[in-house]
């Protein structure tokens, strides 16, 4: 039977941080051949293991040639799209606050009794012309200033 | 870039990519942060490249500013980085030659890996990773050797702790 009591010294001092990069490099080859590790060990395999699959990873591909020219700069639009939002939102409030406000009967078209009466249809049309009218109007144009 | 005009950040910065993308990556634990991190340090590295050679260590140097670009990303998006990264688990397809076992342990040392203060991962990092020396690590991270020695203790001892039983 093997004896494996320096691996598990070095794994000691491993854990306690106390091995040189020499010894951490000997523990790595050691379990990265899966035959040559005991049962007792074998558990601590996946930590070497994810130490080399992540020694692997590398970074998305560029060209340091077009690097000083044109950097691939990603630009976050994110900002943009909220204000074009709140941008829309606040129109649609703004227009549906004033057709509701200006859905009137002075928008209705003229009744066939008031095209047969001419003084009515003065009486409303000067009735749409007094102060309270033109508050109402005031109203509804300053709704589009937001 | 042209050869009188790069001050050796072609030679000296650009091969770091790789090296920064791990550690942006150990620390922001998001793939897209990590090459947004990457593309920063970069672009501040080439507006300053004409000072690369008053720099005693441009790896260091270069290292530290990827740690703390990584760690103002942390801060801007109000995250701490405790998450896990989807896209990472999903990269770490099952090996052909890996047994359940071991496929089990391996993913209980990432999450375990992802858990740990940003101080131990980064160290973690620097030295399991990346092979660099504690002085290396100390000068990166500013801290005395002692120190790195000391978390990378505890980081080492909570991956394991999660392997017991395993």
């Amino acid at each position: 039977m093997k004896d494996y009591k320096y691996i598990e010294e070095l794994l000691e001092s491993y854990f306690r941080a106390e091995t040189s990069l020499q010894e951490e490099q000997i523990l790595s080859a050691f379990f990265q051949d899966e035959s040559q590790v005991p049962q007792h060990l074998k558990a601590y395999r996946a930590l070497f293991a994810v130490e080399e699959e992540m020694r692997r990873q590398r970074a998305p591909q560029a060209s340091a040639e077009s690097f000083g020219r044109q950097p691939a700069r990603r630009v976050n639009l994110r900002p943009f799209y909220r204000a074009a939002a709140s941008v829309a939102i606040v129109l649609c409030l703004g227009m549906a606050a004033s057709m509701s406000m200006g859905v009137t009967g002075d928008d209705k078209a003229p009744t066939a009794e008031a095209v047969e009466n001419p003084d009515a249809e003065f009486g409303e049309m000067k009735q749409s012309l007094t102060p309270q009218s033109s508050a109402a109007v005031e109203k509804k144009d300053t709704l589009f200033l937001y | 870039m042209s050869e009188e005009r790069s001050y050796g950040f072609k030679e000296h910065v650009w091969p770091l990519r790789d090296k920064m993308f791990r550690l942006a990556h150990r620390i922001t634990l998001s793939r897209e942060e990590a090459e947004d991190v990457v593309q920063d340090t970069l672009e501040r590295m080439w507006r300053d490249r004409e000072r690369l050679s008053l720099l005693d260590s441009v790896e260091a140097w270069t290292l530290r500013l990827v740690r703390n670009l990584s760690l103002d990303r942390l801060k801007r998006s109000g995250r701490q980085a405790v998450e896990l990264d989807p896209e990472r688990d999903a990269a770490a397809a099952p090996g052909a030659d890996r047994t359940m076992e071991l496929e089990e342990g391996m993913r209980l040392v990432r999450e375990a890996m992802d858990r740990l203060p940003e101080m131990q991962r980064s160290i973690m990092e620097l030295r399991d990773i990346e092979g660099k020396s504690y002085a290396e690590i100390a000068e990166i991270l500013e801290l005395t050797e002692s120190q790195v020695k000391v978390y990378l203790h505890r980081g080492r001892e909570k991956v394991k702790k999660s392997l017991i039983g395993v």
